[in-house]
């Protein structure tokens, strides 16, 4: 178990501020956050690459705080692999094992080049790898000396699409094989969706939000968090008799939820539009102006003004229907159990 | 315009390589033979070179180090020290004598030190060799520096992550990195050393290094004796410049 306490790391222009989690044994934890966020030097100060102004890092109860990176137990893979240009595939594997005098070097790296399926590779010059290939020697010299943690540091960011899948699925496959605890650091929802059990939020060295992967998709903390996740129309405001009224606007929604929100999210899919006045049970009805479209595929999306942007997805058949123009009026109507608030 | 460019271009390549084959040109060669036998010249070149190779191993230990540190942190006064390291290419090399010779005076704690080691710069080796060492060590220190930024410092830290203390990973992964820049400031190093006269002449006059001897052969017999001599140092210099260059070549196939 790797348990995070309170560490900040300052830096003349940067400071990550008192950094808070707990990533249990055989869980993937996903820090989530935009470029500059602090993810990379967060992992960094975890494997002792700087050390923290305060605050305490715990690895199995022990304090590794002041640890050197060597001693630690923690494996780091950055995005570019940073392979050792000077050593060819085998000896960049083994370098962790001789370091560490780790007996069996060529049957633990026969079975780790079987695993990730680089026996091929093993001779070869790490120059003349395609970048899939060096991903996976790269995590073999991450795991081979069996670290307690691992962090990956953007492990799919300088690949193409066609290999994140297949990467994505080793990550996965080796994570539950070895039963490793990883950290993952990404600013891909997609990827740490797929990967993680959690998600922590970084924004401008500060923590947002953490909490388990579901939790945190039902209940988004702020409107950032929301629209990182992925969801479209979110609302910043307050509640007032009973509706919610949307921040620097005239515009009151009805909602269903127990408790009162910070903000709300109208489904995109969940809006209906006409060109007349609907006489439906939507308790939600706005008169907006299409600002702009944009076919995706197998549905347009659609932008409307009601005093907020709104967003709104209808199918290629109910856009040729409409054939809406630009700057023409449209009624938007959506139940308010359409309406969720966080 | 190009063409202009093309012409100011040619007049520099011109004034660089016209002295050079004019030295080689219409050499005597029964003096050339006389100078390849005399021991004289055999012994002022070698200590050239001797001195030379003494003051680059110096710049070595004390020059990659520092040119680590520049290279891989951030402190204050970078700026400044990252200055001072360059100030002997702009200091006039018989100025740098006598600073030097002003440094290390008998009665200077610099001096004193040396004296008490037994040790004096005054016409001997160790005078050569800081001469040669003090305004040739920027060169070692420079390419040193462009050769540990040559490559990314996360190989570092990811060798530190994988178990490697600080010293394994500069010995291990640091100093073969930057073997291609280390390699070249060593040879640029060496190479300016030998050719060093300004510095050298006023520190120790003997034992006689190969520029020095030029320069006394110039004033006592005049050009057709100084330059037999001289060719030979501008051989030695241009070999030594073409490794440099091989080795760049080297470093540029691997980098592609």
């Amino acid at each position: 178990m790797l348990k995070i306490n309170q560490i900040t790391k300052k830096f003349s222009q940067f400071t990550l501020n008192e950094i808070n989690f707990t990533i249990n044994k055989g869980e993937c934890t996903a820090i989530l956050g935009p470029s500059g966020s602090g993810k990379t030097i967060l992992m960094e100060t975890i494997v002792g690459i700087h050390k923290q102004t305060s605050g305490q890092l715990f690895l199995n109860g022990k304090e590794i705080s002041h640890t050197k990176p060597e001693n630690r137990d923690i494996s780091l893979l950055y995005q570019n692999y940073m392979l050792f240009p000077h050593l060819n595939v085998y000896e960049n594997i083994a370098f962790p094992l001789k370091l560490r005098k780790i007996p069996e070097i060529p049957q633990k790296i026969s079975k780790i080049a079987h695993l990730l399926k680089i026996e091929h590779l093993l001779k070869r010059s790490v120059h003349n790898l395609s970048g899939g290939e060096k991903q996976r020697v790269a995590l073999a010299r991450a795991i081979i000396f069996e670290p307690q943690v691992l962090l990956l540091d953007e492990p799919t960011s300088a690949i193409d699409t066609h290999m994140k899948r297949k990467v994505r699925k080793l990550i996965r496959e080796i994570h539950k094989s070895l039963n490793l605890t990883i950290l993952l650091v990404t600013h891909s929802i997609e990827e740490a969706i797929y990967l993680a059990d959690s998600f922590v939020f970084l924004k401008d060295g500060q923590q947002l939000q953490q909490g388990k992967k579901f939790e945190v998709f039902n209940n988004p903390q702020n409107r950032y968090i929301a629209n990182f996740l992925g969801y479209d129309n979110v609302f910043e405001g307050e509640v007032e008799d009973g509706k919610f009224a949307i921040k620097n606007t005239n515009l009151k929604i009805s909602f269903f939820k127990e408790e009162i929100p910070k903000c709300i999210h109208v489904s995109p899919d969940n809006i209906i539009i006409s060109k007349e006045k609907p006489e439906s049970s939507a308790v939600n009805v706005f008169e907006g102006t299409l600002q702009d479209f944009a076919f995706k595929g197998s549905f347009y999306q659609l932008f409307f003004d009601i005093g907020v942007e709104i967003l709104v997805n209808i199918t290629d058949a109910s856009f040729e229907n409409l054939q809406p123009k630009l700057g023409t009026k449209f009624y938007l109507s959506f139940k308010e159990r359409g309406v969720k608030g966080f | 315009m190009k063409k202009v460019f093309i012409a100011l271009g040619a007049i520099i390549i011109f004034m660089i390589v016209f002295p050079i084959i004019k030295i080689f040109w219409g050499i005597d060669l029964t003096i050339l033979s006389d100078t390849l036998r005399d021991s004289v010249v055999f012994s002022a070149v070698f200590t050239s070179l001797e001195c030379s190779l003494y003051a680059t191993l110096a710049g070595f230990l004390l020059g990659i180090p520092l040119a680590y540190i520049i290279a891989r942190h951030n402190f204050y006064g970078k700026e400044l020290v990252s200055s001072i390291i360059n100030i002997p290419i702009v200091v006039p090399h018989s100025a740098a004598g006598i600073a030097l010779l002003s440094a290390f005076a008998s009665h200077t704690f610099l001096g004193k030190g040396l004296a008490a080691l037994g040790l004096t710069i005054i016409d001997t080796k160790l005078g050569i060799s800081l001469g040669m060492f003090f305004l040739s060590v920027p060169f070692l220190i420079n390419q040193s520096i462009g050769g540990f930024l040559s490559y990314d410092e996360r190989i570092e830290k990811s060798a530190r992550v994988l178990g490697a203390g600080f010293s394994r990973t500069f010995f291990t992964i640091s100093l073969p990195l930057a073997r291609h820049g280390i390699i070249k400031g060593f040879i640029m190093m060496w190479a300016r050393g030998i050719s060093e006269f300004g510095a050298v002449v006023i520190l120790a006059y003997h034992p006689l290094t190969a520029s020095v001897l030029i320069f006394e052969r110039f004033g006592a017999f005049g050009l057709r004796y100084s330059k037999p001599i001289a060719s030979l140092l501008i051989l030695i210099c241009l070999f030594i410049f073409m490794v440099v260059q091989l080795i760049s070549n080297v470093k540029n196939k691997s980098d592609n």
